[in-house]
């Protein structure tokens, strides 16, 4: 019954995920995140702004399920509450979205082909040869297959994000949630990781990412997410933000203009 | 004062805590008839047999075989001159295969891979490595901890026979060539004589602890490092320090209500 339960929740798609007054905090030091309330529709693009530890990695991981919340909930298509699930409710709703982060999580003992086909090793029956299939294709669209015997430490920082990507893109999520992808890279990255990510909006993928680049947010976002000193200062469209008053979110357009 | 005592035993309490409940997370998994991702977990339990069992061989076998040695000559020197030849057999038992074979290889195993665990899952904390194994759906608990839990308990019972074998066996050759005279088949039959189905039971429950212990406790120190790259190498030696405490204790307790 309970596996029952299980099949149906995650047969569906992440059509909603609901923040009710999440709280979250690191040992006993104060708040990072405090009564965060918001909803995320299917298909839409989130990009998060605030301040360098302003909670903007622990909103995404809160959004993964990789930490739960310590007050309140993160509720997903108003059945699977990300405090209370099971592991094994978790695994599966971990498998229905992919984190990129900010340094890669590749594991370092695998080299990069090894690590794109993890999920698939682990996660299927598929052979070898139908593994290879999947991968191969994802390799040459984002031009690595020349690093699918390097070990990440033998890797660039973009080298390595790019392999990351590959393993979101590997899972075939419906949710991609970007942690800080443009830290760190060259105008030649940022790019083509630009690209990566307008096709995914185009396929209609929930899309979260952490950023800086205000520019990018104003081109790609449905709504913008701000976050300061904890709470949620904003979370509307990218034109109301430009209406908006607030001294820290006037210091984050005008470093736009600059 | 009484509160740091109080601090000190609820972090003894939480550290117990964490390493019954990562043993008992192992144990559960043994009987998971899960099937998914059973075929990677088995390849990673194979290759933790080859770096903590096979690579382990060599010194293992070479301070066995100087440890065989040493105490043979020994018994066989002293045991004639107070009329206890009769005992010989008893005590390579009682002394290398109950105490030394199972303590020493512990410990060998201890220096060896406790600390590659404890600063192998330490580096991986460091790295996100374990918050990307679960955001691509795969339970860090079950494809690293159970792995390297297993493969520490099956490469320690099979070290410690390896260590018997080297330390009675090389030792007798080893004490023959340096003129100690006994037939083969004299010091065999003195051996199997002695030994006791009791014995046995008590070895491969000590390696089975021992082996479990020296895991658990390497994993839980390697949790420990969180996101901290300074705390790799302190982790390293807490599991050193602690896996000694945990096996010597273990050993006394399971010494104990074997002879009680």
């Amino acid at each position: 019954m309970v596996l029952l339960l299980c099949l149906v929740i995650f047969d569906m798609n992440i059509e909603k995920i609901e923040f009710k007054e999440a709280c979250f905090a690191y040992g006993q030091d104060s708040e990072i995140l405090s009564n965060l309330s918001l909803t995320i529709f299917k298909g839409e693009t989130i990009v998060v702004f605030g301040k360098s530890g302003g909670g903007k990695t622990t909103f995404l991981k809160l959004t993964e399920g990789l930490i739960a919340p310590i007050d309140g909930d993160v509720i997903i298509n108003d059945k699977l509450s990300l405090k209370k699930a099971s592991k094994a409710e978790l695994m599966k709703y971990h498998s229905h979205s992919a984190f990129i982060f900010q340094d890669s999580g590749l594991l370092n003992n695998m080299n990069a082909y090894d690590n794109l086909a993890l999920f698939l090793r682990y996660s299927t029956n598929k052979k070898e040869k139908e593994i290879k299939d999947i991968i191969v294709p994802v390799m040459q669209e984002l031009s690595i297959m020349e690093h699918q015997n390097s070990l990440p430490g033998q890797l660039s920082r973009a080298e390595k994000k790019m392999i990351s990507i590959a393993r979101a893109m590997i899972i075939n999520p419906e949710m991609y949630i970007y942690d800080f992808p443009f830290e760190g890279l060259d105008y030649f990255y940022i790019n083509k990781i630009k690209n990566i990510i307008f096709e995914q909006k185009k396929k209609r993928r929930t899309l979260l990412i952490s950023d800086n680049h205000l520019d990018f947010a104003l081109e790609i976002a449905d709504k913008v997410l701000v976050l300061y000193e904890g709470k949620l200062l904003f979370f509307d469209s990218p034109d109301k933000l430009l209406q908006t008053e607030h001294p820290f979110i006037k210091e984050l357009l005008e470093h736009k203009r600059l | 004062m009484i509160r740091s005592i109080g601090r000190s035993v609820i972090n003894f309490f939480s550290y117990i805590g964490g390493v019954t409940s990562l043993f008992a997370f192992s144990i559960k998994e043994i009987f998971n008839r899960q099937k998914e991702g059973r075929r990677l977990i088995n390849q990673i339990i194979t290759k933790q047999i080859f770096f903590t069992g096979y690579l382990a061989l060599n010194s293992i076998g070479i301070i066995a075989l100087s440890l065989g040695l040493i105490t043979i000559i020994q018994i066989f020197g002293i045991a004639p001159k107070i009329g206890a030849e009769d005992m010989i057999g008893k005590i390579l038992v009682a002394t290398i295969i109950r105490e030394i074979g199972p303590l020493l290889t512990a410990i060998i195993l201890i220096g060896r891979s406790g600390t590659a665990i404890a600063t192998e899952i330490g580096n991986m904390m460091v790295s996100d490595e374990f918050d990307a194994l679960e955001s691509i759906g795969i339970d860090p608990l079950r494809f690293i901890v159970y792995p390297r839990l297993i493969g520490m308990i099956i490469s320690l019972t099979v070290l410690i026979l390896y260590f018997d074998v080297m330390a009675l066996l090389g030792g007798f050759l080893a004490a023959r060539l340096i003129g100690v005279s006994i037939p083969f088949s004299t010091y065999s039959n003195t051996l199997f004589s002695a030994m006791s189905f009791i014995d046995i039971v008590v070895v491969l429950f000590k390696s089975f602890t021992m082996g479990a212990a020296i895991a658990v406790i390497a994993v839980m120190h390697g949790f420990k490092v969180g996101r901290s790259p300074t705390m790799v190498p302190v982790a390293g030696t807490r599991s050193v320090v602690n896996s000694l405490l945990a096996v010597f204790l273990v050993d006394g307790i399971i010494t104990v209500f074997s002879y009680i």
